[in-house]
C-alpha cells in the first residue's frame, strides 16, 4: 500500500481506499488491542473505534509521521481510554456491591480475560502475565506491549510515543524489572 | 531454601517467555461492513441532530421572550400596582363588615369594663 497515494484518496472520502486501509491494518490494530485488552469482544469494539477515528480525522493527519505510526498512536490512545473507562466502571461496581447491587460487578468480572491467541496450555501462565502487565505504569505498559506483543522495534515505538530512543530503552528495562518483581512476589505467595 | 528460590525464578522466566508463544489473531471479516453501517448511522444522526436543533432554538426564543416580558412588567411597576389594588380591596371589605379595630376605642372599652 503506497501511503503517498492512499492518504489523498482517504482525505477525499474514497471508500475503496478506506477498505484497503482497513484490510491492511486490521490485523495489526486487533493484535495491538489484544495486547492491551486481552478480550476479543472488547478488542474488536476498540478496533472499530480506531478505524472510525481514522476515517473522521484523516484530514488532520499532516504526514509528519508514517501512516502506520499515526494509526498505532490512535490505537494506543483508544486502548488506554478503554482501560481507564473499565477502571472507572470497576470502581463504580465496587461501590454498588457495597450497597448490595452485585449484578454489575459480576458482569465485569466475567469479561476480564479471554485472549484468543493464547494456547490452552499457556492460558494460566499468560493470564498471570497479563495481570502483572496491567499493574505497570502506563508508559512502561505501552512500550512493553508494542515491543513484546506487537513486535515493533524501539525506533517505531519512539515515533509512536513521541519520545527519545533512550527513554524507550529505559521504559523497557523498568517494565521488565517491574514484571519480574510482580511475578516473583506472586509465585512466592502462591507457590511458596 | 535455595531450591525454592530457583523454582520461583524458573516460574518467572517461563511466564515472561509465555508472551512469545502468543499467536497472532485474524481480524473479523465483517469489520468493514460494520464500519460502513456505523458511518451510515453517523451520517443519519447528523441529519437528525440538525433537524432537532431547530425546536431547541425555538424553545430558547420563547423562554427569552417570556423573560423579556417579565422583566418589562417588573420595570413598569405592574406587580406593585396589583399588590396595592389587592390591599385596597381587602381594606374595603374589612371596613364594610366592621372588621377594622380602632385601638383607641378598644382601650377605652377595656378600661371602662375594668
Amino acid at each position: 500500500m503506497d501511503e503517498t497515494q492512499i492518504i489523498p484518496q482517504l482525505k477525499e472520502g474514497n471508500e475503496t481506499a478506506f477498505k484497503n486501509l482497513v484490510d491492511t491494518f486490521q490485523g495489526k490494530v486487533l493484535n495491538t488491542c489484544l495486547g492491551f485488552v486481552p478480550n476479543r469482544h472488547d478488542a474488536e469494539d476498540i478496533v472499530q473505534d480506531v478505524f472510525l477515528e481514522v476515517f473522521r480525522s484523516i484530514n488532520n493527519f499532516r504526514g509528519d509521521s508514517k501512516l502506520s505510526t499515526w494509526i498505532y498512536r490512535i490505537t494506543t490512545t483508544k486502548c488506554l481510554e478503554h482501560i481507564r473507562a473499565k477502571k472507572r466502571e470497576k470502581r463504580k461496581s465496587f461501590f454498588q456491591s457495597l450497597i448490595g447491587m452485585h449484578e454489575n460487578a459480576d458482569r465485569i468480572k466475567a469479561f476480564d480475560y479471554d485472549h484468543p491467541g493464547v494456547l490452552l496450555e499457556n492460558k494460566e501462565r499468560s493470564k498471570t502475565l497479563f495481570a502483572a502487565i496491567e499493574k505497570l505504569p502506563e508508559n512502561q505498559r505501552i512500550a512493553f506491549t508494542l515491543h513484546k506483543i506487537e513486535g515493533l522495534s524501539y525506533q517505531e515505538i519512539t515515533a509512536i510515543m513521541e519520545t527519545s530512543l533512550s527513554s524507550v530503552e529505559s521504559l523497557m528495562f523498568r517494565a521488565k524489572k517491574n514484571l519480574q518483581k510482580t511475578l516473583g512476589d506472586y509465585y512466592k505467595k502462591n507457590k511458596g | 531454601m535455595k531450591n525454592k528460590k530457583i523454582n520461583i525464578d524458573q516460574e518467572v522466566k517461563k511466564t515472561m517467555e509465555s508472551i512469545d508463544q502468543i499467536q497472532r489473531v485474524e481480524g473479523n471479516p465483517f469489520l468493514y461492513t460494520r464500519l460502513q453501517e456505523k458511518l451510515r448511522q453517523d451520517a443519519e444522526g447528523d441529519v437528525i441532530t440538525t433537524r432537532t436543533r431547530f425546536p431547541i432554538w425555538q424553545f430558547a426564543l420563547v423562554v427569552g421572550l417570556l423573560f423579556i416580558n417579565g422583566f418589562a412588567l417588573m420595570q413598569s411597576g405592574y406587580f406593585d400596582e396589583t399588590t396595592e389594588t389587592a390591599t385596597t380591596s381587602i381594606d374595603e371589605f374589612a371596613e364594610e363588615y366592621a372588621l377594622i379595630v380602632n385601638e383607641a376605642e378598644d382601650l377605652e372599652y377595656l378600661s371602662f369594663n375594668d
